[in-house]
């Protein structure tokens, strides 16, 4: 791509994404209930949990697994730093609520177990 | 500007790593890269349009990659968005514009009536609500454009046997705890993690977005066969809506 198409490219991708970002910033409170009944804004209370897992979640748990049976596999996913620090350190984030604490408990954790060799 | 501290020290070294895969690639200049921080604003994203430029894929590949990966943005600005209904235009436009993970965690249940000690959907509620979006919006935006134009001027300053990028997954790990107030909640992190996991070889992270929305779907189908007070944390902006 010339300079002028990867241009072109970055502003159209960065339009699409305004636009999922803010559409919603511009109904009006009527056109809002219509759209998202009380059904839709009990469900829209979950999106947060379920999106933070789902970006999470893959860069945590052993990215690569050759094993076949359920057990080893299973083994493989937890004794790793990544998945032992992140344990620990969503207990911290459960029990205190702080999120400093959580990530420098965290990754001095993955940083001591991966000192370990896990 | 204090609660996003958290989040926005973790994006600096990503924003560094966007930066360095701008300088390493070919096709794109410096410059032009640099701006995709501010044009499309999203790391995932620009990590993906990047890596496509420079395969050689056409202006609507980008496109249309960019348009699955950052799909989750309409679930956020749903969620979200009915709060800032009587918002002024300049906010429409600023506050959209600055949607991104992490400014959503902050804002998405906040109690803006008990600290602006406003009537909620007084006057008070909003500027509160306004105030502190923007307040934690501009701190992340402003690591966002030194960490890539770091990344771009300097090229790789922190060693990649670090793994410093383990902050990112850590820190939504915690976002997502933060965001647990019922057994529901559990349900939509358990559902939406898994489905990540199943899918991540999946293009475009379609992974991503179908875990997000098996776990919203799941977790409201459990909500509503339960009525759902099971482990309910009173969390404010998660206030029971009838």
């Amino acid at each position: 791509m010339s300079n002028g198409a990867i241009w072109l490219a970055f502003a159209l991708a960065g339009a699409v994404t305004f636009w999922q970002r803010s559409v919603f910033f511009w109904l009006s409170e009527r056109a809002s209930e219509r759209l998202l009944p009380p059904p839709v804004q009990r469900a829209l209370r979950y999106v947060a949990p379920a999106a933070f897992a789902a970006i999470s979640a893959p860069r945590i748990v052993a990215a690569s697994s050759q094993s076949s049976g359920v057990v080893s596999m299973v083994i493989e996913v937890v004794v790793d730093a990544r998945f032992l620090a992140a344990l620990l350190a969503s207990l911290i984030m459960w029990r205190t609520g702080k999120l400093p604490l959580m990530l420098l408990i965290g990754m001095v954790t993955f940083w001591l177990l991966r000192g370990l060799g896990l | 500007m204090r609660a996003a501290i958290p989040l926005a020290v973790p994006a600096i070294p990503i924003g560094v790593l966007i930066g360095v895969a701008i300088r390493e690639s070919v096709a794109i200049e410096n410059l032009t890269g640099w701006l995709s921080s501010f044009m499309i604003f999203a790391g995932a994203a620009q990590f993906a349009s990047v890596e496509l430029i420079d395969g050689g894929a056409g202006v609507w590949a980008v496109v249309a990659a960019v348009f699955m990966i950052n799909a989750r943005h309409l679930m956020y600005g749903a969620a979200i968005g009915g709060r800032f209904s009587r918002a002024p235009v300049w906010f429409r436009f600023v506050g959209g514009y600055l949607l991104i993970d992490q400014v959503f965690a902050l804002n998405q249940n906040l109690d803006a009536a008990g600290a602006s000690g406003g009537e909620p959907g007084s006057d008070d509620e909003l500027a509160y609500l306004m105030s502190h979006y923007i307040g934690t919006a501009v701190p992340m935006m402003g690591v966002w454009l030194l960490g890539s134009a770091v990344g771009l001027v300097l090229g790789d300053v922190i060693p990649a046997e670090w793994q410093v990028d383990f902050a990112i997954p850590l820190m939504f790990l915690g976002l997502m705890v933060m965001s647990m107030f019922n057994a529901p909640s559990v349900v939509a992190a358990v559902l939406g993690g898994l489905v990540a996991v199943i899918g991540r070889e999946w293009p475009n992270g379609l992974g991503l977005l179908l875990g997000a929305i098996v776990g919203v779907v799941g977790a409201a189908a459990v909500d509503s066969l339960l009525g759902c007070r099971l482990f309910a944390r009173r969390t404010a902006g998660n206030r029971e809506v009838s």
